[in-house]
């Protein structure tokens, strides 16, 4: 569809020509405008746009000047309507007209007039066509120069949102890197406090850490465990010092710059000026669940920051708060479990029995000083710290075990009793136990206490028994003794009445004898000492063993009468007694004993020897030993050698047992001479 | 002289009363503690030979009882050991204490004889 054209004007007059109505261009019909004078001409250039402007001369005088309006009017022309060609139409040309055309007006053709028609509307077909290029041009030129706009417009744009991007992009990526560093060093934050192992060394790694912060002070660390005390970890010119406190404040729950009071309670506490602090709580998660949820633990940290350095150091302290907590938590539990194992161990270790922590095996699994210094690299209880190759006798270690409770046996050991309290250790719960404590009491003291105790009130009531018998036999005796005196006085010497009666007679005085030996014998333990014949002593205590001696051979070979001892005599003819009566229940078959006293340099021996079987030599070293026994249980206590050792020892004596040849037992009592009669 | 015997034991009354008969003293015997008392009081002896355990009236009862009314001189004899010694039997009011058993009867004699002359 072609651009409709402006239409075309004409000024002047027309004659003799008709114009049309509309001129045939370029198949379009453009219209044509006519106004005869140049006054009604001039409002239309201004409202309308003409395609082409056709003017013809006409001329007018004005003061004497010819004027030609019709020039003027193309010149006004010009101004309104640049694009559209104009034509000058003039009967005579002047070069002047032509002149100012060309130049004031820009006329596009000079056209003669009058002039054959179609030379008119070809010369207005030239124009329109000059036109239309010139129109085509300048839409195509507008066109350009609009999408040039556009484009440039667009290029703006894009070069803005580029720009934008750019600086976005430049912007973000300081910020990841920003972001990548502040992580980078929290990481190595944390590293640094990981390896940490106590408050101070912590402190250290803080104050490093905050040091690129300027404006800021030391941190300090206050911690407290339960109420009563709070402890203040700081920095002093020498290192780090721990203070305590035992005055009372509440730590503040959140991290804040804290009141005037708390700044007070810390000037007052280190003897200093505080301006302003920064209080971050840390969280001590587990030390709290191990000690019941009491212990906490402030950051103070002095600072001169303004409220924008602040906010960053806030942001600073914030990122480090979980890791600062998980650390001295950790060191806090740790020297919690710490001290806990070793008051534990302490306490295991500073009691005074001993006492081992055995699995199912007898494995020992663990074991205090006392049990350990008793054993030299062994697995087993049995083995280490009681040198057998099985399982104490009595230990009730298996049987807690399959019980599921406390056991009490009783396991000899060296010569010393033990009683052992086997506890049950149930470490998965609901399952079976699978350890045992076995607590090791040494019993020996209690236990001979107690059986001396039995014996001495054993022998008490012999004695007293022997009181009741001796008066009850006594006095009959006396008659007896005493009427057969008298009876001999008036019988013949020589007679058999008179023999008789000596016998009747001794045998009274022997009767008399042997109850004052039994009631010398049966005496309680604390009589005095007193100088005394061993012979004498061996002597007294013979007829008590009488029925014990029934079977075997008695030989009896007393060598020191007139040599004294000094010792409790009754104690004595106990320990007589016992070897005897050992001896005698030592030979199955009849055999021999022999009692035998001789002197030794400042000491006087006692032997007694049997033709027994003889104690095998592993047993010789344990016979003295208290409940050492081979007899059956009840026929005898097991402290009759210690007994006598102990009496032996008492006064200054020695008892020692060798083998007799061929075959038997040999005690030897060495007794110190103390009085001697004989030269 | 004339000489109290209480024992309860018939042997030792006998063998005594021989003992002392035998060197020409009258001899009395009695054979417990009431016995003694009642003897004691109407015979008026100058030595009585006294046992400490006796049914009835012991030894030291019967000395407490002649309290202020004592004549002749006492003497305490007894079977159980520890119990008595000189101090204690002269804390009652007796002379001498003898022990029993006797080794020898005749040294008794002398003894208690020596005790009166």
């Amino acid at each position: 569809m072609p651009i409709k054209l402006d239409p075309i004007l004409w000024v002047g007059s027309v004659s003799p020509i008709r114009l049309p109505k509309y001129f045939p261009f370029q198949k379009r019909e453009v219209e044509v405008i006519c106004r005869a004078s140049l006054e009604e001409a001039l409002p239309l250039l201004r409202e309308h746009k003409f395609s082409s402007i056709l003017v013809r001369e006409a001329f007018s005088a004005n003061q004497g000047v010819e004027i030609d309006e019709g020039l003027e009017l193309l010149i006004q022309a010009r101004l309104f309507q640049p694009m559209a060609p104009r034509f000058y139409i003039s009967e005579e040309l002047s070069s002047r007209s032509a002149r100012e055309g060309i130049n004031k007006a820009q006329v596009f053709r000079f056209i003669q007039w009058p002039q054959s028609e179609n030379e008119l509307w070809k010369q207005l077909e030239d124009g329109l066509q000059a036109h239309s290029v010139l129109l085509s041009r300048s839409v195509l030129l507008k066109e350009s120069s609009h999408q040039n706009k556009q484009l440039e417009a667009l290029t703006h744009s894009l070069e803005e949102i580029v720009e934008e991007r750019t600086q976005f992009i430049e912007l973000s990526h300081q910020e990841e890197g920003e972001k990548l560093n502040r992580e980078r060093q929290l990481l190595r934050f944390i590293k640094d406090l990981s390896v940490q192992t106590s408050f101070e060394d912590i402190l250290v790694v803080l104050r490093k850490e905050i040091r690129k912060f300027h404006k800021i002070g030391d941190p300090v660390l206050a911690f407290r465990l339960d109420e009563s005390k709070t402890i203040f970890n700081s920095f002093q010119s020498n290192g780090i010092h721990q203070t305590e406190s035992s005055i009372p404040f509440d730590f503040p729950k959140a991290a804040q710059v804290p009141g005037s009071d708390l700044i007070r309670y810390f000037a007052n506490h280190f003897g200093r000026p505080f301006v302003k602090v920064y209080i971050v709580p840390l969280e001590l998660r587990l030390t709290n669940h191990l000690l019941g949820g009491k212990a906490e633990v402030i950051l103070i940290i002095e600072n001169s920051l303004n409220d924008k350095e602040m906010g960053l150091f806030a942001d600073f302290i914030a990122d480090r708060v979980r890791p600062l907590s998980m650390a001295l938590d950790r060191v806090l539990l740790e020297n919690q479990l710490s001290a806990f194992s070793y008051r534990w161990e302490k306490t295991f270790d500073g009691m005074r029995d001993p006492i081992a922590i055995v699995d199912i095996e007898f494995n020992i699994i663990r074991s205090n000083r006392k049990f350990s210094e008793k054993v030299w690299q062994s697995n087993k209880c049995y083995e280490g710290f009681a040198r057998r190759t099985s399982a104490c006798e009595g230990c009730p270690a298996s049987e807690a075990l399959k019980s599921g409770k406390l056991q009490v046996g009783e396991i000899q050991l060296e010569g010393r009793v033990f009683q052992v309290h086997s506890y049950p250790v149930q470490y998965d719960q609901g399952g079976h136990p699978t350890n045992v404590v076995n607590q090791y009491v040494d019993i020996t003291q209690s236990r001979e206490l107690y059986l001396r105790m039995l014996q001495s009130e054993k022998m008490g009531a012999i004695g007293m028994l022997a009181g009741n018998i001796a008066h009850e036999l006594n006095n009959p005796l006396t008659g007896l003794r005493s009427l057969s005196q008298v009876l001999l006085q008036e019988a013949d010497r020589g007679s058999n009445l008179y023999s008789d009666l000596i016998e009747i007679e001794k045998a009274a005085g022997r009767s008399q004898r042997i109850i004052k030996n039994l009631l010398d014998f049966s005496k309680g333990e604390d009589q005095p000492s007193e100088y005394v014949s061993l012979d004498e002593i061996v002597e007294r205590t013979l007829p008590m063993l009488k029925s014990a001696l029934r079977f075997h051979r008695l030989e009896v070979d007393l060598q020191t009468l007139g040599s004294e001892v000094f010792v409790e005599p009754h104690l004595v003819q106990q320990v007589v007694f016992n070897l005897v009566n050992n001896a005698c229940q030592a030979m199955k078959d009849a055999g021999r004993v022999q009692i035998q006293t001789w002197k030794e340099d400042s000491y006087l021996i006692l032997q007694v020897e049997d033709s027994g079987p003889g104690i095998p030599d592993e047993m010789q070293r344990r016979i003295f030993e208290p409940f050492f026994t081979t007899k059956k249980e009840g026929q005898g206590t097991g402290l009759g050698l210690s007994m006598s050792k102990s009496i032996i020892e008492k006064f200054g004596g020695v008892i020692e047992v060798y083998n007799a040849e061929p075959h038997g037992a040999r005690f030897v009592i060495r007794l110190p001479l103390i009085r001697n009669h004989q030269p | 002289m004339k000489v109290l015997v209480v024992d309860d034991e018939a042997l030792v009354r006998r063998s005594l009363s021989r003992a002392l008969r035998a060197k020409g003293h009258e001899v009395i015997e009695a054979q417990d503690g009431n016995e003694g008392l009642k003897l004691w009081k109407e015979f008026h002896p100058d030595l009585i030979l006294l046992d400490v355990l006796m049914p009835g009236l012991n030894g030291p009862e019967v000395l407490k009882e002649i309290g202020q009314e004592k004549s002749g001189r006492v003497v305490l004899m007894s079977a159980f050991a520890g119990e008595h010694n000189m101090e204690t039997a002269q804390q009652m009011g007796a002379d001498l204490f003898l022990p029993k058993p006797f080794e020898d009867i005749f040294a008794v004699v002398k003894k208690v004889e020596d005790l009166v002359l």
